[in-house]
C-alpha cells in the first residue's frame, strides 16, 4: 500500500512538473465576531465562520498561503480585491514580514496607504480607507519550501 | 453556550461603522441588499528561480447578506380626525417607511384603544366600530386622500427607503355623542417579501418574519432592528366625535279666545293656541335636514293660513322668516304636510326653491317653529 501511494505521488509529481508546477496552496476564509456567554457566565468574543452577515457588521478575511513545493518562492505578492459592498477598515490589513499597499483605481496602481490620492468633485484629496479597492501584501523575504504565510484584513458590510 | 446579539454587538463596537457613515458611504439605513452573495478570492504571484510563475487564485470565501428588518410607522399629523356619529369610513392616515435592506410585506391590523389611553393629548372614552378597513393614498409621502375602492389587507413589497401612506377607515357608531374621543392603534408586522435579492411585489402576503437565532439558520438570516427589535410597529391616532346636540321644547300660548277681547285668554272651546317648538343645537356642528313630527290631539283643529308670507296665507312659521303650507301629503313639495293628525315639517320632501332650505340649525343656535290650533268648540 505504501509503495502504491508513493508511486502515485511520483506520478502526480511528474505530471505536475510537466504542466507548470503549482507551488502555492492559497486559501481564503471569511469570519465574523460573535459574542458568546460561556459556562461561567462571562461574555467572550470569538471569530466564527461568516455564513450570513448583516449590513454594518465587520467581516475578517484571512488568506493563508503555503509553499507546497520543494522550491523556494520569492517575490510573493498577494492581491485581494475589496468587494464593492464592503468598506475596508482602516489599519486592519496585517501580514508578518510583508509590506502592505493599497489601490484606489481598481487594482491598476498600488501605493502605501498615506500616499494615495483620489479626485472628488474636482478636488484632489488623500485617499481614505473607504476609497480602497484592493489590498496587496508583498513578502519581504522568500517563502521557503513548506513554509506558510498569512495575510489578513477586515471590512464592514455596507 | 448561548449566543446573544452578536450582530448588533459588532455594530456597536466597531468605530469603523461610524467612519463609514461619516465618509458618506452607501446609506446605512438601507445597506447592501439582503440575500446578496459576497465572494472574495485573493490571487498570488511569485517567482521560482527567477522565473515568474502562473498566478494562483485562492479558494473563494463567500457569505450572504442578512435581512435587516427596520421600519417605522407614524401617524400623519398630530391631530385627531374629526368625525360624527354614523359616519362611514372616517379616515386617518399613517406613514409606513421601510428603512431596512430588502423590500418587505406588511400585514395590518387595527384596534380600538382602551378607555383612558391618551393620544394627541386627549383621552379615549369611546370606540369606533371594530371593523377597520385600510386604503392606500393616491401618491405616497405626505398628504393625499384615500383612493375609493383600494381596500387593502396588507402592504405588498414596500421597497427599501420607500414610504406608503396607509389610511385606516372606521365607521362611527350612531351611539357616539359630541365631544367623545375614540383612539385607535394600527399595527404593521413585517412579512417575507419573497425569495431572492430585491424581490418585486408579488400580490401576496408572505409569512411573518422571525428573527434568526443563529448565523445561517435561514436562507437569508433575519435581524430585527426596528424599535423593540420585534418585527412589528404600532402607531396611534384618534377620532374626535363632533355632533349636533339638539334639545326640543314645545310650549303653548293661548293667543285668543271667543269670550275675552283682550288678554288674559283662557283655554276654552274655540280658543286659539299657538304652539312653539324650539329646537336648540348645543353641539359643535350644524344640524341639517331636521324633520319635526307632531301628532295633534283629536280635540285640536289645525289653523290653516295662520301666518302671512308677504301677503300670502301660510300655515307654519319657521323662525318667523320661512313659511310653509301644511297640505295633505305635501303635494306642493315644501316639506310641510298634515296627514290626518300628524303634522310633519321639514325633511326630504323639501323641493321648492323658496323657501330655499329645509330646517337647519347651526351649532350654538336655536330656531322657533310655530303653528296654531283651535280648541274644538263643537
Amino acid at each position: 500500500m505504501k509503495i502504491l501511494t508513493g508511486l502515485m505521488l511520483t506520478m502526480f509529481a511528474c505530471i505536475a512538473v510537466a504542466q507548470d508546477p503549482v507551488h502555492l496552496d492559497v486559501r481564503t476564509i471569511v469570519q465574523k465576531e460573535e459574542i458568546v456567554v460561556n459556562a461561567a457566565g462571562d461574555t467572550e468574543t470569538k471569530l466564527v465562520t461568516a455564513e450570513t452577515v448583516a449590513p454594518g457588521e465587520s467581516v475578517f478575511y484571512t488568506i493563508t498561503f503555503t509553499n507546497v513545493s520543494d522550491e523556494v518562492a520569492d517575490n510573493v505578492v498577494i492581491t485581494n480585491p475589496i468587494a464593492s459592498e464592503l468598506t475596508y477598515i482602516d489599519g486592519s490589513a496585517f501580514g508578518p514580514g510583508m509590506d502592505i499597499l493599497f489601490s484606489v483605481d481598481g487594482g491598476q496602481t498600488f501605493a502605501a496607504a498615506g500616499e494615495l490620492k483620489v479626485t472628488e468633485d474636482g478636488q484632489e484629496r488623500v485617499a481614505t480607507a473607504s476609497d480602497f479597492t484592493h489590498v496587496r501584501w508583498i513578502m519581504q523575504n522568500d517563502l521557503q519550501a513548506g513554509a506558510q504565510g498569512i495575510a489578513r484584513f477586515a471590512a464592514v458590510l455596507n | 453556550m448561548k449566543t446573544v446579539g452578536h450582530k448588533i454587538g459588532n455594530l456597536l463596537r466597531f468605530g469603523a461603522v461610524a467612519v463609514a457613515l461619516l465618509l458618506g458611504q452607501q446609506a446605512f439605513a438601507v445597506g447592501t441588499d439582503a440575500g446578496t452573495s459576497i465572494s472574495n478570492s485573493a490571487s498570488v504571484v511569485y517567482d521560482v528561480n527567477g522565473a515568474t510563475q502562473t498566478a494562483v487564485a485562492s479558494t473563494v470565501a463567500t457569505f450572504t447578506v442578512d435581512r435587516i428588518v427596520s421600519f417605522t410607522l407614524v401617524q400623519q399629523g398630530a391631530a385627531d380626525t374629526i368625525t360624527s356619529p354614523g359616519a362611514f369610513n372616517a379616515a386617518t392616515a399613517f406613514e409606513l417607511t421601510n428603512t431596512g435592506n430588502s423590500p418587505l410585506d406588511f400585514s395590518l391590523s387595527a384596534i380600538n384603544l382602551a378607555a383612558g389611553i391618551v393620544v394627541n393629548s386627549t383621552a379615549d372614552d369611546a370606540d369606533m366600530d371594530a371593523t377597520f378597513e385600510f386604503a392606500v393614498a393616491n401618491g405616497d409621502g405626505a398628504g393625499g386622500t384615500p383612493i375609493p375602492g383600494t381596500d387593502l389587507t396588507f402592504v405588498d413589497g414596500l421597497a427599501e427607503d420607500a414610504t406608503v401612506v396607509i389610511w385606516v377607515l372606521a365607521d362611527a357608531p350612531l351611539t357616539l355623542i359630541n365631544g367623545q374621543i375614540a383612539n385607535i392603534e394600527l399595527t404593521a408586522t413585517a412579512a417575507d417579501p419573497g425569495a431572492g435579492v430585491n424581490p418585486a411585489p408579488d400580490s401576496s402576503l408572505g409569512v411573518d418574519l422571525t428573527a434568526s437565532v443563529a448565523d445561517g439558520d435561514q436562507a437569508i438570516d433575519v435581524v430585527f432592528n426596528d424599535a423593540g427589535r420585534d418585527g412589528f410597529e404600532a402607531a396611534r391616532d384618534g377620532y374626535a366625535i363632533v355632533s349636533a346636540s339638539l334639545t326640543i321644547t314645545k310650549t303653548a300660548l293661548i293667543i285668543d279666545d271667543p269670550v275675552n277681547a283682550v288678554a288674559p285668554f283662557f283655554a276654552i272651546p274655540g280658543a286659539t293656541i299657538e304652539y312653539t317648538i324650539n329646537i336648540a343645537n348645543t353641539g359643535t356642528v350644524d344640524a341639517t335636514d331636521i324633520v319635526i313630527s307632531d301628532t295633534l290631539d283629536a280635540n285640536l283643529i289645525f289653523q290653516v293660513g295662520a301666518y302671512s308670507d308677504a301677503g300670502t296665507p301660510v300655515d307654519v312659521s319657521i323662525g318667523g322668516t320661512t313659511f310653509c303650507i301644511a297640505d295633505a301629503a305635501d303635494a306642493d313639495g315644501d316639506g310641510c304636510a298634515l296627514d290626518g293628525a300628524i303634522l310633519t315639517i321639514g325633511g326630504a320632501d323639501w323641493t321648492v326653491t323658496s323657501p330655499a332650505a329645509p330646517i337647519n340649525v347651526a351649532a350654538g343656535t336655536n330656531i322657533d317653529i310655530t303653528f296654531q290650533v283651535v280648541i274644538n268648540a263643537t
